[in-house]
């Protein structure tokens, strides 16, 4: 404890000194760069503004004048088109107030007509009215005996739908039975179908484990080629070795060992990614052949 | 108008926040190096023990004689001296005692691991600090000087006819803050590189000893 202190204590005087040292040397540096830069910029500033004040003095007066003399200018061209606007209204005002006039003998001309034609239209329509009358009273007639005659033929028609239909539902319920059979062929071939993928991710993942204890694994000294032994190994659901214990052994204990500090060494495994294949690696088998 | 720009009159002229931030920029620094300076002492201690022990382990001397040495010395061993110390007390002690073949070097090992473990922590430790150090001191540097540049910027709204000489103290003065993060920020950094990897070789070696001690003492019980 006492040692650790003191270390602590060494180890800390040595930082201060090292940050005194380079404050020191920033201080030194530091000092004599700025002033230099400093001075003449005042200067510089100083000046520019003293030229400024008199020549902007004089600008202003100049400018002031001729400002002056163009606005002069310019009222004199407005109020020139001013007046041209004025006569050129008046004009347009006269031509206006003609064609209103000659708009409105249009008008009364046109109400006049209207009148005389609604006149004849009044007398046409009480003539169309009594015509009318008498026509539906014929149709009347024929109607009767045309719905006796349509009800005869509505009920042949009716027999012959119903039979249709009988023939319609059989073909419907054959064609479900022929469908029922190709959905259990299919569901049939999907199985297969997930049965390989699973395979194929089974076969990846058991390369993948043989290559990781083959890194993680340290050869023993006695070890000779051709060696192998089964081990079971039992994971837990992150990854974490839960046991290993070997099944068959080698017949060499060290080779045994190493090969089982391997596997607990390579935790945590990594997930297969398939939550099937995971389940069956939670407790598997394998031989390990360093070759 | 002559400003004194000397270093001394911009920090102490500096605004209340600013010296704040400057002042624990300063005790990072300050710690930081502390760190440093004990780890780099520490590692190369750990590495003359675990060279010199090694030598001893692999002279060929008996086991039995080599542990008697070790636990002689009376301060507690360390590193690679310590899984040895542990593993081999085990192993003799559950030999003795032991009912089966397998459970004798199984304990040893747990008990060596768990020494290891232990030495990683010790090896490891306060090497979070530097990490942070190094990451977080740039950023407090900076924020002191966003800090101080605000506040002359908002002075100088205040004036009808601003010149550079108003504004340019205060943002040196904010730029300090600046330049002390980084001072604090990069031996933090290339210290915490090059210690993370020397404690990850370390550990390496002490795990390749423990392997290769366990494999000896396989052949010594068969």
């Amino acid at each position: 404890m006492n040692k650790k202190l003191l270390r602590n204590v060494i180890a800390g005087s040595y930082a201060l000194a090292l940050h005194i040292i380079i404050v020191f040397l920033l201080l030194v540096n530091f000092d004599s760069v700025p002033t230099r830069v400093a001075v003449p910029r005042t200067i510089d500033i100083v000046q520019a503004t003293m030229v400024d004040e008199q020549y902007i003095l004089d600008g202003i007066a100049q400018r002031q004048e001729q400002l002056e003399e163009k606005a002069r200018l310019e009222k004199e061209v407005l109020d020139h088109k001013k007046e041209k606007l004025q006569i050129q209204q008046q004009k347009r005002k006269d031509a206006i107030e003609h064609e209103k006039k000659r708009i409105d003998k249009q008008k009364r001309e046109a109400n006049a007509k209207l009148k005389a034609i609604e006149k004849n239209k009044k007398a046409a329509e009480l003539k169309k009215k009594k015509k009318e009358n008498d026509e539906k009273k014929r149709a009347n007639a024929a109607k009767k005996l045309k719905a006796e005659k349509e009800k005869k033929v509505a009920e042949k028609k009716k027999k012959v739908a119903e039979e249709k239909r009988r023939k319609q539902a059989e073909e419907k319920a054959k064609k479900a039975e022929a469908h029922q059979l190709l959905q259990d062929g299919l569901v049939t071939e999907m199985r297969e179908k997930e049965a390989h993928r699973i395979s194929g991710v089974v076969n990846k993942h058991i390369g993948m484990i043989g290559q990781r204890i083959r890194r993680y694994w340290i050869e023993p000294a006695n070890a000779t080629q051709g060696m192998e032994c089964i081990l079971r190994v039992i994971l837990l659901s992150n990854g974490d070795v839960k046991k290993v214990s070997i099944v068959k052994s080698s017949g060499n204990a060290n080779f045994d060992r190493s090969a089982s500090s391997a596997v607990y060494k390579a935790a945590p495994w990594p997930h297969p990614g398939d939550p099937k294949v995971a389940a069956m690696f939670k407790d598997f088998k394998f031989v390990f052949r360093p070759q | 108008m002559n400003a004194d720009l000397s270093m001394i009159t911009l920090v102490s002229e500096a605004s209340f926040l600013v010296k704040l931030v400057m002042l624990s920029l300063l005790a990072i620094s300050l710690y930081s190096w502390l760190l440093i300076f004990r780890k780099r002492e520490e590692l190369s201690q750990a590495k003359i023990d675990a060279d010199s022990f090694e030598d001893k382990f692999w002279s060929g001397n008996e086991l039995n004689k080599l542990y008697e040495d070790i636990a002689s010395t009376p301060a507690s061993s360390r590193g690679m001296e310590g899984i040895f110390e542990v593993g081999f007390k085990e192993f003799v002690r559950l030999k003795k005692s032991a009912p089966e073949p397998g459970q004798v070097l199984e304990g040893a090992q747990r008990v060596m691991r768990i020494s290891l473990a232990r030495e990683i922590d010790q090896l490891e430790m306060s090497l979070p600090f530097l990490a942070t150090a190094g990451s977080i001191s740039p950023y407090i540097g900076l924020f002191g000087t966003v800090w101080g540049i605000m506040n002359s910027f908002r002075a100088l709204g205040n004036v009808q006819q601003a010149t550079l000489a108003m504004v340019a103290p205060g943002i040196a003065e904010a730029l300090i803050a600046t330049a002390m993060g980084l001072f604090a920020a990069i031996p933090a950094v290339i210290a915490y590189n090059r210690y993370s990897h020397e404690v990850e070789r370390l550990i390496n070696r002490y795990d390749t000893f423990l392997e290769e001690f366990s494999s000896i003492l396989q052949r010594q019980h068969d």
